[in-house]
């Protein structure tokens, strides 16, 4: 535990280094592809207090000069399987992103889908020192939030402060300066398997480039997907990637509630391979180019060359009708989407005042989804595409990239975490140092 | 199982290749790489080169044929020197001043040094140089003679500003140039040709202007006679001198020496009374009562 806060808090370090250099690559690593994206910050410029502050506010300052996606290789359920495979495509990703910049990226940040990710929900008390509620007064009541045994193999990815009580006064964004007596906290902590985080960190290494922060990639695609209005109210984003599908919960502004559902586009595309008796490759194309979920009698009448080159020219010469493949197709969907309706069930999701479902990922472009899904998650689902983002390829702009949208605009905006607050009382040794080596450079 | 052996060439193969991309992303190294090192290359085979003396001897040679390949082209000769404004004896005064050997290449002079040579000679006021169609055109703006400096048994004829432009033996070739002398004179050219053209009684009898104590000017008139004018507002002087001679005629007067030195005070002395002189007082004067 200590470790990682140390290890975050060093990720934070990197990050602003490279912001202070202007330059900071993102990274998402699926199972279906990885993709890069170079951002540029502008000089920082401090933000105009009389101006009314828009949805789009904040996020002009910084542009994609560098874009490139390749196929993934070596990564299995958002994990990676084959780190030498996954390191290499990472490089080859990266390289390509830099070539297009023009400029040496050294500082990345990363997020993927695996690692079993697990939510907690953490509160804590304590009483506030002076009166007034300062930064350590946060750590503190931070620190205080009993922590839950996840397990000595797994590490936090997340650790946010969702909302604050100060005396009787719920649900505040930010307490820092407030006067009260007994301030509260409620937690959201995210944990995945160590193993995940270690094979990432690896690779990243072994590209010669440093970490500068990591992210879940539920998140950072709800972040890019969903509108400000869906956050605050309450919504579940739904990220259909190639194998796994994330599922996260936002309320006021953040996140609640993550997990996973380990069937994602890649298990349609084996299923279609299989059914069809046809590689994968050519499961892929049929997939995207005929696929769907809403059979009509039309598609009993639409004949379908699947082809094959097996050289038996009966097996390489057979048709199916639409209707075939789509019956292949909806039941992984339907499976996908029963997980992901027991997730919000447990999750406790219909307790929320809103119950907006937007549906993102490279999986979400089946047509007929968006039907299906309100047939079994509920009415309000929409079709979520990534935000607008200046410099984005046009390629880079669908629905797949959700994540390494959301995630740039991470990276430019990261909310605070558990490890972003200063001052936790625990390590009274080490402030005493602080104190002493501040001291010093104040003095001589 | 899938053959790992070659795919860790491979793997080996795309970091380094990597790595060196990232190399030359990097602003220092693709600077040294771009400009560094071909400026370096270049420093070196020359040094290389010219280690040896042969071939810098070999280069100083085929440089200069070089040189003078270029120069002794006809579009760069220069076969005629054109002087305008001046007659023919000066004209070749100034050829021989200018001194160039024809035809000439114009990167074996200076245009300027000639120039400043021909500016430095007597006889020219301003001189104008200018290459054009292989000919150097010169023009010439003379000084005009305007005046006679006699000093110390010298002649110079001087020009408007006092400017010697040349000495003579004798005043005959220039008897209709006004004659100055004493020691200064040609300080003051201008007022002695003031003087000159503003001396309207004893223009006649007028044989020169003679400096004293390089301060003011004496008229010295035939029979030795002699007017003497102040050192300042020799104008004024002259003027009364006109309004003086309706009354007494000096012109007709036998005087030996008019003293305009104060004109509020003009004495005349006259040849036989050489002890007696006669001081006009301008009020009387305008009275009438003399």
């Amino acid at each position: 535990m200590n470790n990682l806060y140390e290890t975050q808090r060093m990720m934070r370090k990197a990050r602003k280094a490279a912001i202070q250099r202007g330059v900071i690559a993102v990274l998402d690593v699926g199972t279906s592809k990885i993709a890069c994206f170079v951002l540029k910050f502008d000089t920082v410029k401090a933000r105009d207090p009389q101006d009314p502050v828009g949805s789009m506010v904040g996020q002009a300052d910084f542009k994609i000069i560098g874009a490139s996606t390749i196929r993934s290789r070596g990564v299995k359920f958002g994990d990676i399987e084959i780190i030498r495979e996954t390191e290499r495509a990472i490089r080859t990703t990266v390289q390509a992103a830099q070539k297009m910049a023009g400029v040496r990226v050294d500082h990345v940040m990363a997020c993927f889908s695996g690692g079993n990710p697990r939510s907690y929900g953490l509160s804590g008390t304590s009483v506030v020192q002076n009166g007034m509620v300062v930064e350590s007064d946060i750590a503190t009541v931070l620190s205080e939030c009993e922590i839950p045994k996840y397990g000595s193999d797994r590490d936090v990815l997340h650790a946010q402060p969702v909302n604050f009580t100060l005396d009787h006064k719920n649900g505040l964004v930010d307490p820092r300066g407030q006067i009260g007596k007994k301030l509260s906290v409620d937690m959201h902590l995210l944990t995945v398997d160590s193993s995940s985080i270690e094979a990432i960190l690896h690779c990243v290494k072994r590209c010669d480039l440093e970490l500068a922060g990591l992210a879940s990639s539920a998140y950072v695609s709800a972040i890019s997907s969903m509108v400000e209005d869906e956050q605050e109210i309450g919504a579940a984003c739904i990220e259909m990637g190639g194998g796994t599908t994330g599922v996260s919960i936002f309320l006021k502004k953040h996140m609640i509630y993550s997990d996973l559902v380990r069937i994602g586009g890649d298990h349609i595309t084996s299923d279609i391979s299989h059914g069809l008796q046809i590689p994968i490759d050519l499961a892929e194309r049929i997939k995207n180019v005929n696929g769907g979920v809403l059979a009509t009698g039309m598609d009993d009448r639409e004949t379908i060359e699947i082809g094959g080159n097996t050289g038996d020219w009966e097996h390489d010469k057979r048709l199916v009708t639409r209707s075939e493949l789509i019956g292949i197709i909806r039941p992984r969907v339907e499976e996908t989407l029963e997980g992901i309706r027991e997730i919000l069930v447990s999750a406790g999701f219909e307790f929320l005042p809103s119950q907006r479902i937007v549906l993102t990922g490279g999986g979400s472009q089946i047509p007929g989804l968006d039907q299906l899904a309100a047939k079994i998650l509920g009415q309000q689902v929409r079709m979520g595409r990534p935000l607008r983002v200046r410099g984005l390829p046009q390629a880079g702009s669908g629905p797949a990239f959700s994540s390494a949208v959301g995630l740039a605009l991470f990276a430019a905006y990261p909310q605070d975490e558990w490890w972003d607050f200063e001052g936790s009382n625990k390590n009274y040794a080490e402030r005493s140092i602080k104190r002493m080596t501040k001291w010093l450079r104040e003095n001589w | 199982m899938q053959s790992l052996k070659n795919k860790e060439t491979n793997q080996r193969l795309s970091r380094v290749n990597y790595r060196l991309e990232r190399l030359w992303l990097t602003p220092i190294i693709r600077g040294l790489i771009r400009y560094g090192i071909p400026v370096f290359l270049i420093i070196i085979i020359c040094c290389a080169y010219f280690s040896k003396s042969d071939n810098l001897d070999i280069f100083k040679v085929s440089w200069r044929e070089f040189r003078e390949n270029i120069k002794n082209r006809p579009e760069f000769l220069i076969n005629l020197i054109k002087i305008d404004g001046v007659n023919h004896r000066i004209s070749n005064e100034i050829r021989s001043v200018m001194n160039l050997d024809l035809p000439i290449s114009s990167y074996d002079f200076d245009l300027e040094n000639i120039k400043s040579k021909v500016q430095l000679m007597n006889i020219v006021e301003t001189a104008n140089l200018f290459i054009a169609d292989n000919i150097i055109h010169v023009e010439i703006l003379e000084r005009k003679p305007s005046i006679i400096w006699q000093n110390n048994d010298n002649l110079e004829i001087l020009d408007a500003n006092g400017i010697s432009i040349s000495s003579v033996n004798s005043r005959h070739k220039h008897l209709n140039l006004p004659l100055i002398a004493g020691q200064g004179a040609n300080k003051h050219v201008k007022e002695a040709l003031f003087i000159y053209h503003h001396n309207l009684i004893f223009s006649e009898q007028l044989i020169g202007l003679v400096r004293v104590g390089n301060r003011r000017w004496n008229m010295d008139l035939i029979n030795n006679r002699r007017v003497m004018l102040p050192s300042e507002g020799v104008n004024k002087a002259l003027k009364k001198m006109i309004e003086l001679n309706f009354v007494y005629e000096f012109s007709s007067k036998n005087f030996n020496v008019l003293d305009f030195r104060n004109i509020n005070r003009v004495i005349i002395r006259k040849n036989n009374e050489p002890t007696q002189t006669i001081e006009i007082k301008l009020d009387k004067l305008e009275k009438g009562e003399i």
